[in-house]
Protein backbone atom coordinates (compact mmCIF):
# COMPACT_ATOMS: atom_id res chain seq x y z
CA UNK A 1 0.00 0.00 0.00
CA UNK A 2 1.63 3.25 -1.08
CA UNK A 3 0.69 6.29 0.95
CA UNK A 4 1.39 10.17 -0.65
CA UNK A 5 2.54 12.99 1.43
CA UNK A 6 2.39 16.49 0.36
CA UNK A 7 3.63 19.75 1.91
CA UNK A 8 5.38 19.79 5.37
CA UNK A 9 3.59 16.36 5.59
CA UNK A 10 6.12 15.06 3.21
CA UNK A 11 9.52 16.34 5.45
CA UNK A 12 8.37 14.52 8.20
CA UNK A 13 7.57 11.13 6.61
CA UNK A 14 11.24 11.87 5.04
CA UNK A 15 9.56 11.21 1.55
CA UNK A 16 6.78 12.19 -0.70
CA UNK A 17 5.44 8.31 -0.67
CA UNK A 18 5.73 5.69 1.58
CA UNK A 19 5.39 1.87 0.77
CA UNK A 20 3.70 0.28 3.36
CA UNK A 21 1.84 -2.96 4.47
CA UNK A 22 -1.73 -2.64 3.40
CA UNK A 23 -4.29 -2.49 6.43
CA UNK A 24 -7.87 -2.99 6.02
CA UNK A 25 -9.18 0.19 7.42
CA UNK A 26 -8.54 4.10 7.50
CA UNK A 27 -8.26 4.29 11.09
CA UNK A 28 -5.73 1.54 11.23
CA UNK A 29 -3.33 2.88 8.92
CA UNK A 30 -3.24 6.23 10.47
CA UNK A 31 -2.84 4.42 13.59
CA UNK A 32 0.07 3.03 12.29
CA UNK A 33 1.24 6.17 10.36
CA UNK A 34 1.05 7.66 13.82
CA UNK A 35 3.17 5.19 15.24
CA UNK A 36 6.04 5.16 13.03
CA UNK A 37 5.86 9.11 12.47
CA UNK A 38 5.21 10.52 15.66
CA UNK A 39 5.71 13.96 14.64
CA UNK A 40 2.36 13.57 12.44
CA UNK A 41 0.19 13.84 15.75
CA UNK A 42 1.06 17.73 16.02
CA UNK A 43 -0.33 18.59 13.03
CA UNK A 44 -3.26 19.36 11.00
CA UNK A 45 -4.04 16.98 7.64
CA UNK A 46 -7.14 15.32 5.58
CA UNK A 47 -6.44 11.90 4.52
CA UNK A 48 -7.86 10.83 0.96
CA UNK A 49 -8.80 7.60 -0.39
CA UNK A 50 -8.81 7.75 -4.43
CA UNK A 51 -8.84 11.95 -4.42
CA UNK A 52 -11.65 11.92 -2.23
CA UNK A 53 -11.67 13.11 1.67
CA UNK A 54 -12.47 10.69 4.38
CA UNK A 55 -13.34 11.55 7.65
CA UNK A 56 -14.15 8.24 10.10
CA UNK A 57 -13.72 4.89 9.41
CA UNK A 58 -13.51 3.72 5.99
CA UNK A 59 -12.80 0.30 4.33
CA UNK A 60 -9.33 -0.18 2.56
CA UNK A 61 -8.39 -1.83 -0.66
CA UNK A 62 -4.74 -2.58 -1.23
CA UNK A 63 -4.88 -1.07 -4.65
CA UNK A 64 -6.37 2.59 -3.12
CA UNK A 65 -4.28 6.16 -3.61
CA UNK A 66 -3.62 6.88 -0.42
CA UNK A 67 -2.44 10.65 0.53
CA UNK A 68 -2.14 13.08 3.25
CA UNK A 69 -2.91 16.03 2.81
CA UNK A 70 -1.96 19.62 5.40
CA UNK A 71 -4.13 22.58 4.59
CA UNK A 72 -3.67 24.43 1.42
CA UNK A 73 -1.65 26.99 0.63
CA UNK A 74 -1.93 27.48 -2.90
CA UNK A 75 -3.22 30.58 -5.38
CA UNK B 1 -4.50 24.43 -15.02
CA UNK B 2 -1.30 24.56 -14.16
CA UNK B 3 2.25 25.95 -15.68
CA UNK B 4 5.59 25.13 -14.97
CA UNK B 5 7.47 28.54 -13.28
CA UNK B 6 6.16 31.95 -13.39
CA UNK B 7 3.81 33.24 -15.41
CA UNK B 8 5.17 35.46 -17.95
CA UNK B 9 3.82 38.48 -19.29
CA UNK B 10 3.21 37.08 -22.85
CA UNK B 11 1.33 34.30 -21.74
CA UNK B 12 -0.82 36.67 -19.74
CA UNK B 13 -0.98 38.95 -23.13
CA UNK B 14 -1.61 36.23 -25.17
CA UNK B 15 -4.38 35.43 -22.93
CA UNK B 16 -6.58 38.90 -23.12
CA UNK B 17 -5.88 38.85 -27.39
CA UNK B 18 -7.70 35.39 -27.56
CA UNK B 19 -10.58 37.62 -25.76
CA UNK B 20 -11.10 39.56 -28.42
CA UNK B 21 -12.79 37.21 -30.47
CA UNK B 22 -15.42 36.92 -28.45
CA UNK B 23 -17.50 40.01 -29.23
CA UNK B 24 -20.38 38.99 -26.50
CA UNK B 25 -18.19 40.23 -23.97
CA UNK B 26 -18.24 43.58 -22.30
CA UNK B 27 -16.13 43.01 -19.70
CA UNK B 28 -12.84 41.18 -18.75
CA UNK B 29 -11.94 40.76 -14.92
CA UNK B 30 -8.44 39.90 -14.24
CA UNK B 31 -6.70 38.91 -10.87
CA UNK B 32 -3.04 38.07 -10.99
CA UNK B 33 -1.67 36.73 -7.81
CA UNK B 34 2.39 37.58 -6.91
CA UNK B 35 4.68 36.29 -5.18
CA UNK B 36 5.48 38.98 -1.95
CA UNK B 37 8.84 39.21 -0.35
CA UNK B 38 7.21 39.14 2.80
CA UNK B 39 9.68 39.42 5.83
CA UNK B 40 9.18 36.36 8.23
CA UNK B 41 11.42 36.17 11.47
CA UNK B 42 14.01 38.45 9.80
CA UNK B 43 14.38 36.40 6.38
CA UNK B 44 13.22 37.49 3.17
CA UNK B 45 11.07 35.50 0.94
CA UNK B 46 12.91 35.40 -2.16
CA UNK B 47 10.96 32.58 -3.89
CA UNK B 48 7.91 30.38 -3.49
CA UNK B 49 7.76 26.58 -4.70
CA UNK B 50 4.84 25.31 -5.83
CA UNK B 51 3.42 21.81 -5.65
CA UNK B 52 0.08 19.94 -6.43
CA UNK B 53 -1.22 17.09 -5.65
CA UNK B 54 -2.28 17.51 -9.58
CA UNK B 55 -4.76 15.11 -10.42
CA UNK B 56 -6.99 15.98 -7.68
CA UNK B 57 -6.51 19.72 -8.16
CA UNK B 58 -7.63 18.86 -11.87
CA UNK B 59 -10.70 17.45 -10.50
CA UNK B 60 -11.14 20.23 -8.21
CA UNK B 61 -10.80 22.52 -10.64
CA UNK B 62 -13.76 21.31 -12.79
CA UNK B 63 -15.63 21.75 -9.39
CA UNK B 64 -14.90 24.76 -8.99
CA UNK B 65 -15.86 25.65 -12.73
CA UNK B 66 -18.83 24.30 -12.66
CA UNK B 67 -19.87 26.05 -9.54
CA UNK B 68 -18.89 29.69 -10.64
CA UNK B 69 -20.72 29.09 -14.17
CA UNK B 70 -23.86 28.21 -12.02
CA UNK B 71 -23.64 30.56 -10.02
CA UNK B 72 -22.75 33.57 -12.37
CA UNK B 73 -23.68 34.46 -15.96
CA UNK B 74 -20.03 34.70 -17.21
CA UNK B 75 -18.96 33.67 -20.67
CA UNK B 76 -15.24 32.20 -19.96
CA UNK B 77 -13.44 31.72 -16.78
CA UNK B 78 -9.58 30.88 -17.64
CA UNK B 79 -6.81 29.76 -14.46
CA UNK B 80 -3.73 29.47 -14.57
CA UNK B 81 -1.24 28.60 -11.51
CA UNK B 82 2.40 28.10 -11.59
CA UNK B 83 4.21 24.87 -9.98
CA UNK B 84 7.69 25.17 -9.12
CA UNK B 85 9.42 28.29 -8.05
CA UNK B 86 8.11 31.50 -8.91
CA UNK B 87 10.41 34.36 -8.02
CA UNK B 88 9.67 37.34 -5.50
CA UNK B 89 7.69 40.28 -8.17
CA UNK B 90 6.57 37.27 -10.58
CA UNK B 91 2.93 35.79 -11.03
CA UNK B 92 1.62 32.91 -9.54
CA UNK B 93 -1.56 32.92 -10.38
CA UNK B 94 -3.49 33.83 -13.66
CA UNK B 95 -7.96 34.40 -12.99
CA UNK B 96 -9.30 35.54 -16.00
CA UNK B 97 -12.92 36.25 -16.52
CA UNK B 98 -15.22 37.71 -19.00
CA UNK B 99 -19.03 38.37 -19.21
CA UNK B 100 -21.66 40.41 -20.50
CA UNK B 101 -21.50 42.95 -17.81
CA UNK B 102 -18.92 44.14 -15.53
CA UNK B 103 -20.64 43.22 -11.95
CA UNK B 104 -20.60 39.25 -12.85
CA UNK B 105 -17.33 39.41 -14.25
CA UNK B 106 -15.70 41.37 -10.57
CA UNK B 107 -18.13 39.09 -8.56
CA UNK B 108 -16.79 35.67 -10.32
CA UNK B 109 -13.28 36.73 -10.28
CA UNK B 110 -13.22 37.68 -6.67
CA UNK B 111 -15.05 34.02 -5.74
CA UNK B 112 -12.90 32.07 -8.04
CA UNK B 113 -9.51 33.24 -6.20
CA UNK B 114 -11.26 32.54 -3.07
CA UNK B 115 -12.22 28.75 -3.93
CA UNK B 116 -8.56 28.57 -5.41
CA UNK B 117 -7.11 29.21 -2.55
CA UNK B 118 -9.51 26.97 -0.04
CA UNK B 119 -10.35 24.25 -2.07
CA UNK B 120 -7.27 23.20 -4.62
CA UNK B 121 -4.73 20.99 -2.79
CA UNK B 122 -1.75 23.30 -3.66
CA UNK B 123 0.88 23.87 -1.61
CA UNK B 124 3.81 26.49 -1.03
CA UNK B 125 7.17 26.27 0.24
CA UNK B 126 8.64 30.23 1.21
CA UNK B 127 12.30 29.57 0.00
CA UNK B 128 14.23 32.53 2.07
CA UNK B 129 17.88 31.97 0.17
CA UNK B 130 20.67 30.16 2.66
CA UNK B 131 18.12 30.72 5.43
CA UNK B 132 16.22 28.10 4.53
CA UNK B 133 12.64 27.47 4.32
CA UNK B 134 9.00 27.75 5.58
CA UNK B 135 5.58 26.37 4.32
CA UNK B 136 3.10 28.85 3.42
CA UNK B 137 -0.04 29.18 5.25
CA UNK B 138 -2.84 30.74 3.85
CA UNK B 139 -4.85 33.09 5.73
CA UNK B 140 -8.35 33.03 6.03
CA UNK B 141 -10.29 35.43 3.88
CA UNK B 142 -10.38 38.81 4.57
CA UNK B 143 -13.40 40.60 5.88
CA UNK B 144 -15.12 42.61 3.29
CA UNK B 145 -15.14 46.17 5.37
Amino acid sequence: MIVHFFGKLADIAGSKKLRLEPRKCSEDLLRMLEEKLPELEQYEYMLTVNEEMVSGNRELDPNDEIALLPPFSGG
Amino acid sequence: MFTGGPIESTMIAERIRRLASDKRSGACEIFLGQVRDDEIEGARVEAIEYTAYKSMAQSRYEELREKIFDRYPIRNLDVLHSLGIVEAGETSLLVLVTSEHREEAMAACRETVDLIKSTLPIWGKELFGSEGYAWKENREKPNNG
